[in-house]
């Protein structure tokens, strides 16, 4: 498992101009790549057993850790062994407007919420990327692994037999 | 063939049931006394739902922002009894917007005609549980929490071996993140007319 990647790709120097501070540099983790000790090295320990909630300067930082690989009696998650970053997401203090972040249509597709009423997605599927958006402002940032991991998702038995992922409208 | 009671145990997900419209007149109304009915399921001593709403809306507003309030009452006095409406949709209830004004849709449960007043009363209730559920959409002070948002506070309330068996959905897979949090919420806060 590679600790940190040390290379920043098109979307996380994105990431950098919605956030710029002094906080630790925590975007240097990356979903099922990262470890929990990369995680407490750079941002500090957590006492909770598959997440850890983190309050910086810029926002909160949230990341969930895998709880092992995929077994009969689980749904969802990855097939990665425990404590292995699964997702991260962070809800910046400064709530930018999504057109200053001048995403590439090719690359993030927009879905809209039909369950909730004025909330958008700006979702990119190869990097792991979804932009959550309120009133033109982004609200979350969710960090996935990347399209390329697909394979290990353990998916949802029960849901996937009623309906496919991501069967939104667009 | 009438709105079965299990369509609202998956309250604000895909509404399986046979309640897609049809003549109007042979819908089941709102009940005018909806308020006293979410407040009923809040303090239905079968469940935990005050103080269950009370952590949930504490974890999600201490990441996401600010909630209006942790009081079920609070949350649906700012809506109104107005403000809930009955409308075909896909789901058994959608929290929206009218222009600024907040609103919540509720899929119209419809009737045959045979039903006895035990069995309309339940599907009553179950319009009370959508409406609960769809709050705590609107629990936010400003703007919405999103099923992901609710479905990670959710997620934090469970222990250790809970999280283990229920793991979080992806983030944009809003159906999966509506499941897993509406699930959640009814274990908790229960029709009084359930089982």
């Amino acid at each position: 498992m590679k600790a940190i990647i040390p290379t920043l790709s098109l979307s996380f120097l994105m990431l950098m101009t919605l956030a710029p501070g002094k906080d630790p540099d925590w975007r240097k983790l990356v979903p099922l790549e990262s470890t929990r000790a990369d995680v407490e090295r750079l941002l500090g320990p957590s006492k909770e057993t598959y997440l850890a909630d983190y309050t910086l300067e810029e926002g909160n930082l949230s990341v969930i850790y895998s709880s092992g690989p995929c077994g009969p009696d689980r749904t969802g998650g990855w097939n990665v062994p425990k404590d292995v970053v699964v997702s991260l997401s962070f809800s910046p203090k400064q709530k930018k407007r999504i057109s200053a972040l001048k995403l590439s249509p090719k690359k993030f597709r927009k879905v809209v919420d039909d369950h909730v009423g004025g909330v958008l997605y700006y979702i990119n599927d190869e990097e792991g990327i979804t932009y959550e958006v309120q009133r033109g402002r982004v609200d979350v940032v969710y960090y996935e692994p990347a399209g390329r991991y697909e394979h290990l998702y353990c998916g949802d038995p029960s849901a996937e037999k009623k309906l496919p992922r991501n069967k939104l409208k667009q | 063939m009438g709105w079965t009671p299990t369509n609202f145990l998956f309250a604000d997900f895909i509404n399986a049931g046979p309640a897609f419209g049809g003549d109007p007149q042979n819908t089941l109304p709102l009940p005018t006394d909806l308020e006293d009915r979410v407040s009923s399921i809040v303090s239905n001593p079968k469940g935990d739902c005050a103080e269950y709403i009370k952590n949930l809306l504490a974890k999600v507003s201490a990441k996401y922002g600010k909630a209006f309030s942790d009081d079920a009452s609070d949350l649906f006095k700012r809506v109104g009894q107005a403000g809930f409406k009955l409308k075909k949709i896909k789901y058994a209830g959608l929290a929206n917007f009218e222009g600024n004004r907040r609103v919540v849709y509720i899929n119209p449960g419809t009737l045959s005609g045979g039903e006895d007043e035990r069995h309309l009363e339940h599907s009553r209730n179950g319009y009370a549980v959508t409406a609960l559920n769809e709050l705590m959409h609107h629990a936010r002070n400003s703007g919405v929490y999103t099923d992901a948002q609710l479905a990670f506070a959710a997620f934090q309330l469970l222990d250790p071996d809970e999280q283990l068996k229920r793991r979080l959905p992806k983030s944009n897979d809003v159906i999966a993140n509506s499941k897993y949090f509406h699930s959640l919420f009814n274990l908790h806060c229960r029709s009084t007319t359930g089982e």
